[in-house]
């Protein structure tokens, strides 16, 4: 049951405490496949990310990237098998300029970090394919200027390059539209719908048009456990999920 | 590491005149002077060296004194045992300056990347104090180790051999260690530029964002240790030629302290600017007591109290160090102005 597809995991739990944040969690994610994850605050989906990234690991269960069990791998050693992530919150190097970033990633993700001697910023095959990465997400114009003096939309934009750069086997995107405004959340979303069924994504997001716009699956979770998990018209009317995001009693009301 | 082409037009005229100073040091014929510029030399290597561990990599090592001490004990050892004509572990011992520079950099290097195998497990408080207690136990064992004189040290007759070069020259000696330094900058200028360069400033500032493009920043970390401290081997084996004395005092704490002032007030993460720490420092301690004592006699004893402050005020008020001071808004920055209105279209 838990082999095949791009990202598969399996029964994950990860407790903090006496708190089980991820309780038992199953998840396939297939190739080509924008495979969205919604839930409440507070649902675990963070953690979840996480687990799969490589920054936690579960106290129980396993996963898969690629038909490879990568439970055990460190975070840098997935990034390097491809699982590329973006954060909730832009985590970038605020002096590299926007071209620097990508390269940076780029040389992540080819293993290619202990060349001693070479000056990075003349490294011809490193810049051309960095200039792409960014043509790609629209941010050719930006591609000299430090990533502090780029607007948050761009930063989002930025993280994105960065993570296709890597040439990803999985895309890992950690809420891209968290706070950005409505035409660069347009862009963004119309970037992700033209990568579908090119790459694998995991999507958070709490934006539900987007989610629903963008999601071929939706698995939604809820205390840290899967309450839903099908094609978006199934969990646009699934009675559990309404419940869980409109609360008990508008439910009944909703569904007599 | 700044690019030299970066730098204003002033700085790199004033670097150019420190330089053409430097070469022209000997012709003054005091040799006072040759033998006190090449102490500076010789610390401002080991500085910019731990710079690299330090600034450039986030590292903030408190036992650079063991690198050093190792080094020059590897001249002393060597001495040592010339000197009585026995053999040194079953080999022949040497005095071969170039050898003794290997065997420096491998032992340095080595320890280093042994001892950060451990430390680089820790972060903050803790790697300071790991790195201080590794640099400390090899102190107590050079001081117990009674075979090669234990505290007393050991005095060295005469300078490694230096082939074609006659160490025993202080105008040879002096030009060998500014040629070590300048080398050490041209390389460590690479470096900091390589791709490996920008892995380690890139754990250095976001170390979770680094490991999520794939960068191992443990091993990147580690390798830049091992690196500082096979360079810090060096300067040991040129601190021994230079003081004609190896002792466990170059071992200890205070030394480590020193270079970690000479970083911190030159300007970390620049590998230049602590050869102006190094600079200012050792001309501070040569020359403040003098100073003091012809303000009024007898003040001179107590120069430290007047060091101490000096040395808070520069960390307090110049940011960035003395390096940060003279390349201030020197550097061009670029500033973003929004997308140009009209954009040519592009091929993708």
């Amino acid at each position: 049951m838990c082999e095949g597809a791009v990202l598969r995991a399996c029964e994950l739990v990860k407790r903090f405490g006496g708190l089980t944040a991820v309780d038992r969690v199953s998840l396939a994610v297939e190739s080509g496949e924008i495979h969205a994850l919604i839930g409440p605050n507070g649902a675990g989906k963070t953690t979840l990310v996480n687990l799969i990234a490589g920054e936690l690991r579960p106290d129980h269960g396993r996963v898969w990237l690629s038909g490879r069990e990568i439970t055990r791998l460190k975070v840098a050693k997935r990034a390097r098998l491809g699982l590329a992530r973006s954060f909730q919150i832009s985590s970038l190097f605020g002096s590299l300029t926007a071209l620097e970033h990508v390269a940076l990633a780029l040389q992540g993700r080819w293993g290619s970090s202990f060349r001693f001697w070479g000056d990075a910023a003349r490294d011809e095959g490193l810049l051309r394919r960095a200039r792409a990465e960014l043509a790609r997400v629209g941010l050719e114009d930006a591609a000299d200027v430090p990533a502090e003096a780029l607007s948050h939309g761009q930063r989002r934009q930025l993280e994105l390059a960065m993570a296709l750069a890597m040439d990803p086997v999985l895309l890992l995107l950690d809420e891209p539209l968290a706070g950005i405004g409505l035409e660069e959340g347009e862009r963004m979303v119309e970037l992700l719908a033209g990568l579908r069924g090119r790459v694998a994504m995991l999507l958070v997001e709490h934006d539900m048009d987007a989610v629903f716009r963008l999601a071929d699956r939706i698995t939604v979770l809820t205390y840290g456990r899967v309450i839903a998990s099908g094609p978006p018209a199934l969990i646009r009317d699934h009675p559990e999920v309404v419940r869980a995001y409109l609360g008990e009693g508008e439910a009944s009301d909703a569904a007599p | 590491m700044p690019r030299l082409a970066e730098l204003g037009l002033a700085l790199r005229a004033g670097l150019l005149t420190l330089l053409a100073l430097a070469l022209m040091l000997p012709a003054w014929g005091d040799p006072y002077v040759v033998k006190l510029a090449t102490r500076i030399l010789v610390f401002a290597l080991a500085a910019a060296a731990l710079d690299l561990a330090l600034g450039v990599g986030g590292m903030v090592s408190f036992g650079h004194a063991a690198f050093l001490g190792l080094g020059a004990y590897v001249v002393g050892i060597n001495f040592l045992h010339g000197f009585e004509g026995s053999l040194l572990l079953g080999f022949a011992p040497t005095q071969s300056l170039v050898l003794q520079l290997v065997l420096a950099a491998l032992l340095a290097g080595g320890f280093a990347l042994l001892t950060g195998a451990i430390s680089l497990r820790t972060r903050g408080v803790a790697f300071i104090m790991i790195t201080l207690a590794f640099a400390q136990m090899l102190y107590y064992l050079f001081v117990s180790l009674r075979r090669y004189n234990g505290a007393d040290g050991i005095a060295l007759w005469n300078r490694s051999d230096g082939g074609l070069l006659d160490l025993e020259d202080p105008v040879a000696f002096y030009f060998l260690c500014l040629a070590a330094l300048l080398l050490f900058l041209f390389v460590g200028g690479r470096l900091y530029h390589s791709r490996f360069g920008r892995a380690l400033r890139a754990a250095r500032d976001n170390e979770r964002r680094a490991q999520a493009l794939g960068i191992d920043t443990y091993r990147v970390r580690l390798v830049a240790y091992g690196i500082s401290g096979a360079v810090t081997g060096i300067a040991g084996v040129l601190l021994a030629n230079a003081t004609y004395f190896v002792g466990p005092a170059y071992l200890s704490w205070p030394v480590s302290g020193q270079l970690l002032v000479m970083v911190v007030l030159g300007g970390m993460g620049t590998l230049v600017g602590p050869v102006f720490g190094a600079l200012v420092l050792l001309l501070l301690e040569e020359f403040l007591p003098g100073l003091l004592d012809s303000v009024r006699p007898g003040l001179g004893e107590s120069w430290k109290i007047v060091l101490g402050p000096l040395l808070v005020a520069i960390a307090l008020y110049a940011r960035g160090g003395l390096w940060g001071v003279l390349a201030r808004r020197r550097v061009a920055r670029v500033r973003w102005t929004g997308p140009r209105a009209a954009k040519a279209p592009r091929h993708v």
